[in-house]
């Protein structure tokens, strides 16, 4: 034995050694005794579970863990006595500031020279940034996933499990961009139909022939190219959820249709000749006013009614001021984790210009605004000169203080304008790019531009 | 003041949805008087407000517990203090002494009284 490795050899033996190599690897790591009170806990444990070790040693495992197997069938528990190793078991622990964290978790006896169980240790792996994005691809979210302290969300917190434990149709209201995806998910999964699927429809996305077919499949031969049988949206939520969004983007002969499902429960496949019953639950969701589309004829009155069984209207971002800072801090988490960042905060001037700034595209444009502003922070604290140019080349100039903001709807609707056009100005009005920038939909620029008279210059549409 | 304690095995559930039970107490001043076993096993953790509510809950003290359900207590009028790792009467007497505000860290490293030995839950000990 070299010198070299001599001294390895002694430093092995001493049990800082030990302690050093835990610290410094990735995954957590945590020892306890037989009487399952924690004995060590390594610096990737701290992290993820945001306890630090002086807190976590000495309690009860289940204590700082707070897995929802800890209460069920504690692994730990299991492994020192069976002698059974568990591995790679997907579980989610509650964070010291109440977040919940999906990890995946092995185990492993401690055993002493005699053969003696003397305890156990668990090594565990946050799976936060692939759950985070199997959400986002699949758009299945929570209850606990809806963000909010304000009083606007108080009573919709109240009701939601009450509406989502019914059966009855739901019809969520509300701007472009303040979740109303995240609120059909999340009553879905609060539903007795929670196990069956979420099947998502953007009823504004497809023309009408594609939208029939979409909803109510076809049979072999229906049309042209139709050589098999296709099932519908109806037929794939069987037995969970439908979510139509842009509900008042339908034209009037698929209201029709849609109306029959609603009122009868059953439906035709293109082409079929038998008729096949629905058992979904229909949520559907809007960003306009139904109520004047009736007005207008250019919604039907009986389907309007029939989707209206229980309305759930979803306040802009700019009427629930108290929640920026939260959906701030709760953004920064997911996106550090998303992008590999550790920005911690935002500097004062850089917090008091999102304050004031009043979200024509809500809470989405809220997360593309700290996106942008993230990708451009290379240190820990996001600064004005981060943020998208529009809101800080506005904010000193043009934008008085919140409470003036609010003080009317023409105001509003002014602030909401100038928004627009000034992201359209920087974009040559593409409205694709500008829509992306306001964190809306294409169509909904559109449509924000018809209704507030934004027209696009004669230069700009005879280049493009 | 009617304070809830949510327990699980005795002690303040580390994590709210799976309370076991709550141990409802009239607070006057440092004193507690009349309590109360409220079983929650079998309840839906956003339908526990409620319950309190209609206990006369006003204070809920509790371990672990996610934003979402502390606004359901707080749009009941519910006040809610988390972060509390221990016995009940280690948080009434915590509460007591600090009130809602400014407690958001756990109590520390104090020992339980019971051990989970005594409750027949002793690690390897070995499964016939």
């Amino acid at each position: 034995m070299s010198e070299n490795e001599k001294d390895m050899w002694d430093a092995s033996r001493d049990p800082r050694w030990t302690s050093l190599i835990l610290d410094s690897i990735g995954d957590g790591v945590f020892t306890v005794d037989r009487e399952g009170k924690i004995t060590s806990f390594n610096r990737a444990a701290e992290e993820i579970t945001g306890f630090s070790r002086e807190e976590a040693i000495g309690q009860y495992c289940h204590e700082i863990f707070r897995a929802n197997i800890c209460f069920e069938d504690c692994p730990l528990r299991r492994t020192a006595q069976t002698k059974e190793r568990i591995v790679n078991l997907e579980v989610t622990i509650l964070s010291k500031d109440n977040r919940e964290i999906p990890i995946s978790i092995s185990t492993a006896q401690i055993v002493d020279e005699q053969g003696q169980v003397i305890g156990a240790v668990e090594t565990f792996r946050d799976l936060s940034l692939i759950r985070q994005l199997q959400e986002e691809v699949s758009g299945r979210y929570r209850f606990e996933d809806i963000v909010s302290r304000s009083k606007a969300f108080s009573r919709i917190f109240q009701v939601l499990p009450d509406i989502a434990q019914s059966d009855s149709t739901v019809l969520l209201c509300g701007e472009s961009g303040t979740g109303k995806e995240l609120f059909a998910s999340a009553i879905h999964n609060l539903s007795k139909r929670c196990k069956g699927p979420f099947v998502k429809v953007n009823c504004g996305a497809l023309p009408e022939t594609l939208l029939e077919s979409e909803l109510f499949g076809y049979k072999r031969g229906a049309f042209t190219g139709a050589v098999v049988d296709k099932p519908g949206r109806f037929k794939i939520a069987e037995g969970g959820t439908l979510f139509l969004d842009e509900v008042g983007d339908l034209s009037l002969g698929t209201q029709v249709k849609l109306l029959r499902v609603l009122e009868r429960k059953e439906y035709e496949p293109l082409g079929g000749i038998k008729t096949e019953r629905a058992d979904v639950r229909i949520v559907a969701a809007t960003n306009l006013d139904l109520e004047e589309l009736v007005a207008r004829k250019r919604f039907r009155e009986d389907l309007y009614y029939r989707l209206n069984v229980v309305r759930i209207d979803i306040p802009p971002l700019r009427e629930r001021p108290e929640d920026i800072p939260l959906l701030i801090e709760h953004f920064l988490h997911r996106l550090n984790r998303k992008m590999g960042k550790q920005v911690r905060r935002l500097s004062d001037k850089a917090l008091q210009i999102l304050l004031d700034y009043t979200y024509p595209g809500n809470v989405r444009e809220l997360q593309n605004i700290l996106e942008h502003a993230m990708i451009l922070c290379k240190g820990v604290e996001i600064q004005p000169r981060h943020l998208p140019a529009y809101l800080t080349r506005r904010t000193p100039l043009t934008s008085p203080p919140r409470s003036q903001t609010l003080a009317g709807a023409e105001i509003l609707r002014e602030k909401e304008k100038e928004a627009i056009l000034s992201v359209l100005q920087r974009s040559s009005f593409r409205l694709s790019e500008a829509a992306k920038d306001l964190g809306i939909h294409r169509s909904t620029l559109w449509r924000k531009m018809k209704r507030l008279g934004i027209e696009k210059p004669r230069s700009v549409a005879k280049s493009q | 003041m009617k304070v809830a304690v949510l327990r699980y095995r005795e002690r303040v559930a580390p994590r709210y949805g799976f309370s076991e039970d709550a141990l409802i107490v009239d607070l006057v001043g440092n004193e507690a008087r009349d309590q109360e076993v409220i079983p929650l096993r079998g309840w839906f953790p956003y339908e526990i407000p409620k319950l309190l509510k209609e206990k006369g809950v006003e204070v809920v003290i509790a371990g672990g517990i996610n934003g979402v359900f502390q606004e359901m207590f707080r749009s009941f009028g519910i006040e809610v203090v988390w972060g509390f790792i221990g016995t009940p009467e280690e948080a009434l007497a915590a509460f007591s002494m600090r009130g809602t505000g400014g407690w958001r860290v756990p109590c520390g490293r104090r020992r339980a009284r019971r051990r989970l030995g005594q409750r027949n839950r002793s690690f390897g000990k070995e499964v016939k």
